[in-house]
């Protein structure tokens, strides 16, 4: 069913489908707090380089 | 004084603590980035048939060079200055530009760039990993339908993953985040064959884990912690890394063929530091996930304080390997979260969270008005 659903709708990559929603919270602190981050700030949205910088982990 | 150069901005909490355990301990450190206050603007670069003066001596001089992350991309800033955008893009590029020319210096790097870039190919990880004797996961990249559905056939389940994190975020102030997720047979029924031909993916055969494992390398010296889940068991753990007692962590020794594998592998990447993942497995083994060039590791310090994973970080910045008589000269990351250098810091960021909600006080917009 849900399959059905979701054909119907616009094609989506599989990491969205199985994306988790997020706080505001947890996006904060959370996202990029353990993995990697690349070097290089183009390469990842996990840091949200446009918002004031904090001390997540 | 011994100068030690750290790319990276103030602002970011390694970079940050690591600065300032330095100058604590009697070092100096100096940043680098692409903004007004740390760049090499007061360099002059000069080069003619008998001068090459292209490059800053200042930091040619230091010590040795982290680099935590390379200088970003200036972004579009609501409050930006008439003539602001087109500096700090051209300071941009003059700082990468020299940090570039930097590299052939004869200078210690942790992490010289353009090897750290390389070095978060995974499909190069794996390879790599692979030929150094090290145990990783069956793996599928593809976005083909029925590539996925005959994997998924042989393995039962399997975990998918995307190359790099990424997050939704909408007006509504929703946000999706990407993690390392399962998908057995009733993920993968709600899945179109649309869905996995939209993007390419990383498929991988699923470990059965008792526990993930973070490696920090310093040169020769591995620093390993299992990471523990009390309750509900995430396949990614760091779902439940700001829950309250969730996350455990335990030092752990590995043996030492394992080591000098491990270093083996780590040296062909042409890097000398890097944060590992494992599995492990029921039966001891650790299964190589990936690592990462620059990943984050002080919250090993908080979770093994004991441990002072920061000050054996700085010790190997200034010393280029662990040296245990030293590490002592480095306050530890509580001492940082009490200093007034926190206490300024943080008052600096809920000014510019502030300033972020202000109407947009642009060039643009004062014309207009």
């Amino acid at each position: 069913m849900q399959k059905e659903e979701n054909a119907k709708k616009e094609a989506a990559p599989v990491m969205k489908r199985l994306a988790r929603p997020m706080s505001q919270e947890e996006l904060h602190n959370v996202v990029g707090a353990t993995e990697g981050c690349a070097p290089s700030y183009g390469d990842t949205h996990s840091y949200r380089p446009s918002d004031a910088p904090d001390y997540a982990f | 004084m011994e100068h030690f150069l750290i790319i990276g901005e103030r602002g970011d909490l390694h970079a940050d603590y690591v600065g300032w355990a330095l100058e604590q301990a009697g070092f100096e450190p100096k940043f680098i980035n692409s903004s007004h206050e740390n760049s090499p603007t007061s360099s002059t670069l000069y080069v003619d048939d008998e001068v090459d003066e292209l490059g800053s001596e200042d930091w040619t001089n230091a010590e040795a060079v982290w680099c935590r992350r390379l200088p970003k991309p200036p972004g579009s800033d609501k409050n930006l200055g008439e003539d602001d955008g087109f500096v700090l893009a051209e300071e941009y590029r003059f700082t990468r530009w020299l940090v570039d020319l930097l590299e052939d210096h004869p200078i210690r790097w942790i992490n010289r760039p353009s090897a750290s870039v390389r070095a978060e190919n995974k499909f190069l990880q794996l390879k790599r990993a692979r030929a150094y004797g090290l145990t990783v996961p069956r793996t599928l990249v593809t976005a083909k339908p029925e590539q996925l559905k005959t994997f998924l056939e042989c393995e039962g389940s399997v975990v998918a993953k995307p190359f790099c994190g990424y997050t939704w975020e909408y007006p509504s102030g929703e946000a999706l985040s990407t993690f390392a997720n399962v998908i057995d047979a009733g993920t993968a029924a709600t899945l179109s064959d649309a869905d996995i031909a939209r993007c390419v993916t990383v498929y991988q055969q699923r470990i059965e884990k008792i526990a993930d494992v973070r490696m920090l390398v310093l040169g020769q010296d591995l620093l390993t912690y299992k990471i523990l889940q009390d309750g509900e068991q995430h396949l990614d753990y760091r779902i439940g890394f700001f829950r309250e007692r969730h996350l455990h962590y335990e030092p752990m020794t590995i043996p030492a063929s394992l080591k000098t594998r491990i270093n083996a592998f780590v040296n062909s990447l042409g890097i000398n530091f890097a944060s590992a993942d494992f599995a492990l497995t029921p039966e001891g083994e650790l299964v190589f996930l990936d690592l990462n060039p620059n990943g984050q590791w002080l919250f090993l310090e908080r979770g093994c304080p004991e441990d002072q994973v920061g000050a054996k970080f700085c010790t190997f910045l200034v010393n280029g390997g662990l040296d245990p008589s030293l590490e002592s000269r480095f306050p530890s990351l509580a001492e940082f979260l009490e200093s007034d250098h926190v206490k300024a810091m943080e008052a600096a960021f809920r000014a510019h969270a502030e300033a972020l909600v202000r109407p947009a006080t642009n060039w643009k917009n004062q014309q207009q008005a």
